[in-house]
């Protein structure tokens, strides 16, 4: 509190450049790595973790591979955001897009105190396809010779998520999220027409990522060429809250005393 | 349940991109769904039509408040340029006197 009151009469015309949040929603507990079991239909609640086999140390294929040493736990050692992302769209039919995509670092140990350091979806394959040697994970989120959705859900709200898998060339570089909603789901309400401003802008927040990561059991899986491969299957999940925000630029005029 | 700390992300303010309002998003149609395609949030017709001819309204609604702008200046200039209340009453004393003299 300054020792003289300042006056109405020396109030100046302050002009503010901010920007006016228009709604914003807070999304919590979104599984953003999940898998759809085979033949069953899509639950919109319930979420399966993506069962991984991970090669198990000193295991090579063969046509009765040896048994190798199987994992003991799996530890997620980073999540890696690609450049760019994650980044939000309205799309033709009026609705907000979420697009995020990352890869996967973890730090596996075997049960003869090995560690080996696993990149996804870059070490991961398609049970059957070694891809060159140079996968060291297989799951059935890849099937060959689909596209590269791997699960999807929607619900009753108008919100669905898909899961993806990006590739350059032969190579998994990413997994791509994505959450389309209504716009009636942001706090407040966003009309059609506050689409239309020029400086319409988002942000968007991730925060407490966790995990689930569970070593269920030892699994021959199929190498391909008619070889096996002793593998032990993981089944893991990601969570992670995300916050949207949507904003326009404004500019302010105030009548008072600036501090500085 | 395992957490891993540091992994908050901001990308900050980014412009909002915009899809080609003729692309549908394939998650929208996806076949494999079995849930059923979403109910429409509109009409189908009346969505339409506020897709297409938003922008034209837009321009129109902006037309329209040139157009108030400039009728409200026209009212300020008339008030402005309107006799005063003697002079009216000088008009009719002389028209009055006029129409004596002619009887």
């Amino acid at each position: 509190m300054t020792d003289a009151v300042n006056s109405v009469y020396d109030w100046q015309r302050i002009e503010i450049y901010t920007k006016q949040i228009l709604g914003k929603k807070a999304f919590r507990d979104v599984c953003v790595f999940w898998q759809n079991r085979p033949g069953e239909q899509p639950d919109p609640v319930i979420r399966h973790p993506v069962r991984l086999y991970i090669i198990n140390d000193g295991s090579c294929p063969g046509p009765s591979p040896s048994a190798g040493s199987p994992v003991k736990s799996v530890r997620l050692c980073k999540r890696a955001v690609m450049p760019d992302y994650p980044k939000n769209t309205i799309t033709g039919s009026r609705k907000s897009r979420i697009t995020h995509r990352f890869s996967l670092v973890l730090l596996v140990e075997y049960e003869n105190g090995e560690f080996k350091v696993i990149t996804l979806p870059r070490q991961l394959s398609a049970p059957g396809f070694s891809r060159g040697g140079s996968a060291m994970v297989f799951s059935e989120l890849i099937s060959p010779g689909t596209d590269n959705t791997v699960s999807q859900n929607r619900n009753d709200a108008g919100l669905s998520e898909k899961l993806t898998l990006v590739a350059e060339g032969n190579i998994l570089t990413a997994f791509e999220y994505a959450l389309t909603f209504p716009l009636s789901v942001f706090e407040p309400e966003i009309s059609p027409i506050d689409l239309e401003n020029p400086t319409l802008q988002s942000i968007i927040l991730l925060s407490n990522l966790r995990y689930e990561a569970d070593v269920v059991e030892p699994y021959m899986a199929p190498a391909g060429e008619g070889q096996f491969v002793w593998t032990t299957a993981v089944d893991f999940i990601l969570y992670e809250d995300i916050t949207i925000k949507l904003g326009i630029e404004q500019d302010i005029l105030v009548q008072g005393l600036s501090e500085g | 349940m395992n957490g891993l700390s540091g992994s908050d992300i901001s990308t900050g303010w980014k412009p909002v991109s915009h899809e080609d309002e003729n692309v549908t998003p394939p998650e929208e149609t996806a076949p494999g769904l079995q849930s059923g395609p979403e109910k429409p949030e509109q009409a189908p017709d009346s969505g339409a039509i506020m897709e297409q001819t938003l922008p034209e309204i837009l321009k129109r609604l902006d037309e329209i408040r040139q157009e108030i702008i400039s009728l409200r200046q026209l009212v300020t200039d008339m008030e402005f340029c309107e006799p005063s209340r003697d002079m009216l009453r000088r008009r009719r004393k002389l028209r009055k006197r006029y129409f004596f003299k002619n009887d």
